[in-house]
């Protein structure tokens, strides 16, 4: 395939009714319609300004293709960036989302930091039915090793920023195509407290 | 390479013939509308009632934008495949430097040129249709097999595309000629990205028309819309297990030597179950004619195929343990699998799928009686929706709780209802297919009542079983040579929905939660009661089915939940005859560490408290374990 550097194709993925097309419609138009959302477009391609530089994203909506994994893996395997919605106020969306991340992972044989992949919680504007803690999809997020935001297409809370947040992750990967793997302090702890019970065993 | 693919790449119960498909006119379009006249009248009539006026008003106009969008991106997306028709396809073809042949076009390009024709007249009709959704209805449903035809080649075909692109990417002269299609056309992204569209495209149908029919509940039109949505979401389920059985086929399933995948036919479900015996879950895959077990290896998505069971030789039984998340079927001889469901949906997806197979695969039907088999069989739907209501309400803490006082209240029901004892109510008699004498050993029994487990009735053969409720009579198709008896397996989970649980479902789950150990006593003694002595054990061990889940919990694990060096402790502590020294130990240990006593200290302190806790060690945690649990 080719790849140039300043053309970045970012598909969107999620449960069905999460939002995808309305955080695409958003980004592309600014403008959301209450009345009527024309919500099924196919892809779309735009300039975005990353860092002073012009960049062509092409963002690949997935909507419609939720139920037929064969058909999504397609999409999947010619995927860059992975934008992954979730509403905030539909549980059911938001526990789709590991499957949806191993999917990804399986596709693309990457993992985080080198996979780009963000999690965005939509829906922001509907803090009261909201069902999803902040605290609890960042901690979900930290342990799948990705950035976690939240956004409301509906009042264009976030959305510009998270597709930016991708792109720079995409720009990155692709300037640095190897980065080294960080650390992860937790595993240090374990250790620490394993090394503990062993002697206690051993001592018994 | 790509016409072998192409044509070598069965594609399964899709064998239209063009011929019979005659493209779709202006005329056809116009006969449309006057048949249609009539029911917009109708639609007046709803309008002048007043207060609905502005509601249906509201929800036409709705619906009305959703037309518009639909013709909207039918133009960009012609646009985009005039786009590669021109820019690319006519281009190649015309410059024979380019090096592209018709083959070559084809594998990359495979059917994108009558997709475009179609469509192109699909936009026209859209127009026609004045953005009546019932026209526009009529007009998907009249051209849904074109559509399915043309979109599952193009679909199952696309991931070789794709690959042929890379490597033609990577080759000149196609490289160059590419490039200069894309330079020429002004396009920001490759060719991949225009082929794709076209795979996206038919997903968005569905949605169009599933947000139309949401809107259109209640207004005239609806049913029509339904029934073009149920046939587009049927044709994009068929798209999707094509390319699976493909992706299956080509590299996917590890092992499996029973040849071509796609004459299996339509792959219906895919679905991981935890399978009786069976350590890690199994996928199971249901083809028309097969049904598959596999084992999905974690890393990659690669399944290693474990079993195959024919579908003309497969019993399903519905209850197993009154569990109504279990389920098994049985092949030929001694193979049998149990699976536990994930919920009681899909417990009924699966067996009502694979009751219809199983009907499908039996020889020496005709269509009609097949399918007058089918409207006989029970319809438990609304069972199944009661009993997930009642799995929805169950939180996950109770729901393992509630499964089992269900299934003791179900037990309990069939028990008290009926006047013939029956545990497991099931009343067999196997359809026959081969042995007439058999067949007539089953007509002689006694108002079909056969006692419970299909594995005592090890006269018969086992093919093709199907449940009825006891009332029903499944006609016996008369076939020549084929002597078929009804199999009448009674379902008591009908009983559910008649009688107790109707009432207070909820109190069950929470009954189930405290008092579970006595609700169990309760229907033991309750069953003693009207079962004769001999039948007594058989009991005893649903019960102990029921209570343990054992086979599906294989791990045993300290009960304690805290990490077994702590336990080890606490037991020394508290059952040791020779606590006080090793406390002595402790004391010593823990003195050395924060520096009271100087270091050599340690060494006998260690030394005394292993002595002395190794002696006790084994038999008291082994007591201590005992008590627990």
């Amino acid at each position: 395939m080719t790849t140039n550097s300043s053309k970045y194709n970012i598909t969107v993925i999620g449960a069905p009714g999460v939002g995808k097309s309305a955080i695409t419609l958003r980004l592309l138009y600014q403008e959301f319609v209450d009345d009527y959302e024309p919500t099924k477009l196919d892809s779309y391609q735009t300039m975005m300004d990353y860092q002073g530089q012009d960049v062509d994203v092409q963002i690949t909506d997935t909507a419609g293709q939720e139920d037929y994994a064969s058909v999504r893996d397609t999409f999947l395997r010619s995927g860059e960036g992975f934008l992954c919605v979730f509403s905030l106020t539909d549980s059911d969306s938001y526990s789709h989302i590991e499957e949806l991340y191993n999917q990804v992972k399986l596709a693309k044989s990457m993992e985080p930091p080198q996979l780009p992949f963000l999690i965005v919680g939509n829906k922001s504007d509907l803090e009261s039915s909201r069902q999803t803690k902040t605290e609890d999809a960042q901690r979900f997020a930290e342990s799948l090793g990705v950035k976690y935001m939240e956004t409301s297409a509906k009042n264009n809370e976030n959305v510009t920023e998270a597709f930016q947040f991708l792109i720079g992750m995409l720009v990155e990967s692709r300037s640095a195509e190897t980065a080294p793997i960080e650390s992860n302090t937790g595993k240090k702890k374990k250790k620490k407290n394993g090394g503990i019970k062993r002697f206690l065993c051993g001592l018994a | 390479m790509g016409d072998q693919f192409i044509s070598h790449s069965p594609i399964p119960s899709v064998e239209l013939d063009d011929s019979t498909q005659p493209g779709f006119t202006l005329s056809d379009v116009s006969s449309l509308k006057s048949a249609s006249s009539g029911s917009e009248h109708s639609l007046d009539k709803v309008s002048t009632f007043g207060s609905n006026l502005n509601e249906v008003e509201k929800k036409l106009k709705h619906v009305g934008y959703l037309i518009d969008e639909m013709i909207e991106t039918e133009s960009t997306y012609i646009k985009a495949l005039t786009d590669v028709i021109e820019g690319y396809i006519k281009r190649l073809r015309r410059d024979i430097s380019s090096g592209f042949n018709d083959s070559i076009i084809k594998e990359v390009f495979v059917n994108i040129e009558d997709i475009c024709l179609f469509h192109d007249k699909l936009h026209h009709q859209l127009i026609d249709c004045d953005s009546d959704h019932k026209l526009v209805a009529q007009l998907f449903i009249k051209n849904i097999e074109k559509l399915a035809k043309m979109y599952i080649k193009f679909c199952s075909a696309f991931p070789r595309s794709l690959e042929k692109l890379e490597e033609l990417h990577g080759m000149d002269p196609y490289k160059s000629a590419l490039a200069q299609c894309q330079l020429e056309l002004g396009h920001m992204f490759a060719v991949e990205e225009y082929l794709h569209r076209a795979v996206q495209r038919f997903l968005k149908y569905p949605l169009l028309f599933k947000d139309m029919a949401k809107k259109l509940v209640s207004v005239d039109g609806h049913e029509i819309v339904k029934e073009a949505l149920d046939k587009l979401l049927v044709t994009a389920v068929k798209i999707n297990s094509v390319k699976r059985v493909q992706e299956l086929q080509a590299n996917e399933l590890v092992g499996w030597k029973g040849g071509d995948l796609t004459s299996m036919g339509d792959l219906l479900l895919e679905d991981s179950f935890k399978v009786a015996g069976a350590k890690d879950p199994r996928i199971l895959f249901l083809f028309k004619n097969c049904l598959l077990f596999t084992k999905k290896k974690e890393a990659d998505n690669i399944y290693s195929f474990k079993h195959s069971l024919p579908m003309n030789n497969i019993t399903l039984k519905e209850q197993v343990d009154n569990d109504f998340l279990k389920w098994s079927v049985l092949g030929k001889g001694s193979e049998s699998y149990t699976m536990l469901s994930k919920d009681p949906e899909q417990k009924d997806r699966w067996t009502r799928e694979l009751k219809r197979c199983i009907v499908y695969s039996t020889p020496g039907l005709t269509d009609i009686q097949k399918e007058a088999l089918l409207m006989k069989l029970p319809s438990l739907k609304n069972d199944v929706e009661h009993i997930n209501r009642i799995w929805k309400r169950a939180t996950k803490k109770t729901r393992k709780a509630a499964k089992r006082s269900e299934s003791v209240r179900i037990l309990h029901n069939t028990e008290c209802d009926s006047d013939n004892f029956s545990i497991n109510s099931e009343i067999s008699a196997a359809f026959d297919l081969d042995s007439p004498s058999v067949q007539n050993k089953n007509n002689s029994l006694p108002s079909s009542i056969e006692l419970k487990d299909r594995s005592l009735d090890n006269g018969f053969d086992r093919r093709s079983a199907l449940k009825k409720r006891p009332s029903e009579e499944v006609p016996i198709p008369e076939v020549d040579a084929l002597s078929i008896s009804p199999s009448i397996i009674v379902d008591p989970i009908p009983e559910i929905h008649s009688d107790s649980l109707s009432d207070t479902p909820l109190e069950v789950v929470n009954e189930g939660v405290t008092d579970e150990e006595d609700l169990v006593l309760t229907f033991k003694t309750e069953l003693s009661k009207c079962t004769e002595p001999e039948d007594v054990e058989v009991v005893d061990s649903d019960i102990e089915i029921i209570n343990s889940d054992e086979d599906f919990n294989e791990s045993v694990e300290f009960k304690t939940g805290a990490d077994p060096a702590l336990g080890y402790f606490t037991n020394l502590l508290l059952n040791s005859k020779f606590y006080p020294a090793t406390i002595l130990g402790l004391i010593y240990i823990f003195a050395c560490l924060v520096n009271f006593l100087p270091c050599y200290l340690t060494i006998p302190a260690i030394v005394l408290s292993t002595v002395f806790g190794y002696r006790s060690f084994p038999a008291q945690s082994l007591q201590s374990q005992k008590k627990l649990n």
